[in-house]
């Protein structure tokens, strides 16, 4: 099972492994690879072992892999965290998908379990609310902001330049 | 819909920042594509429907939807396009240039090729994960 991001001349794929994975959910067999598309072309094929690419294991349920300042990020989904290089971990208390981030402001994305019986038995409690995170990693601080949607994927901040007029021509 | 206050929020009034959300289905929810502005503390639901990943080529978004469809929407969130594909399970997709996009099949471990143009996928399976 794959999911994946490119960032300028990487893919950074997220990797559980194939099959009924979902039968050991205890298991941090997840991982991200790093795969360097620099001579790659789309007509091409490459086939890709993803033990030879992994940069990142022992993960949960690795999602949403990003770069900020030079700085890897990503989502420990399974484990509730969100994982920013030389950092200390961001402890939600729920799935976490979905990352952004900006120079002062890191948001989080989390969904609700699908199937409560696959929580980690590690953790007390698992906040079943969709929404965002807006964390303040410089105080520590974080407001949560309810959406009324039980999943969020991916979080895009939107560049100045990306119209948002509505209606009319 | 008010953001829970948070402009009056002395630690977070400074958030000026938008963000685009996309929710995949899930049960009796349809999932969509939310708007969330915290310069005018307003949330909006842009559309309904199931949505995973997101990618920008220029003016363009493109989005993946878990139900094998490929979104195309202008710079006013404005569906253009729905392309309908085979059971491919799609999740990520990414900007390889302003020509191609690179979306994720986990239906197959692949990593498909489409045109941006007309959103044909280039090839058989360009990028294939094995073990």
């Amino acid at each position: 099972m794959t999911f994946g991001w490119l960032i300028t001349r990487y893919m950074y794929p997220c990797f559980l492994p194939m099959g009924e994975w979902y039968r050991t959910p205890m298991d941090k067999n997840g991982a991200i690879l790093k795969i360097d598309l620099a001579d790659f072309q789309p007509t091409q094929h490459l086939d890709i072992d993803p033990t030879h690419h992994v940069i990142v294991n022992g993960l949960y349920m690795p999602h949403t892999v990003i770069r900020h300042n030079e700085r890897l990020a990503y989502c420990d989904s399974m484990a509730y965290r969100v994982e920013i290089e030389k950092n200390a971990p961001i402890q939600l208390q729920g799935f976490t998908r979905g990352l952004a981030m900006t120079d002062d402001t890191i948001f989080i994305g989390q969904s609700r379990m699908r199937h409560v019986l696959r929580i980690p038995h590690a953790f007390s409690n698992c906040c079943l609310d969709g929404g965002i995170h807006v964390y303040n990693s410089t105080y520590r601080i974080s407001r949560f902001v309810s959406l009324p949607a039980q999943q969020v994927y991916q979080i895009l901040v939107l560049d100045q330049d990306f119209s948002l007029e509505r209606g009319g021509n | 819909m008010l953001l829970y206050d948070l402009e009056n929020d002395q630690d977070f009034q400074y958030l000026t920042s938008r963000l685009l959300v996309s929710s995949p289905a899930s049960g009796s929810d349809q999932g969509g594509l939310f708007l969330i502005d915290f310069k005018t503390n307003t949330l909006e639901k842009l559309y309904s429907g199931s949505c995973s990943g997101m990618t920008r080529v220029n003016d363009r978004l493109y989005i993946t939807s878990d139900d094998n469809q490929i979104i195309t929407m202008d710079q006013r969130f404005q569906v253009i396009r729905k392309t309908n594909y085979g059971k491919l399970d799609f999740h990520g997709i990414a900007t390889f240039n302003e020509h191609v996009v690179l979306i994720v099949e986990t239906a197959t471990n692949t990593i498909g090729c489409y045109e941006t143009d007309n959103l044909t996928r280039i090839g058989g399976d360009p990028l294939r994960f094995f073990r």
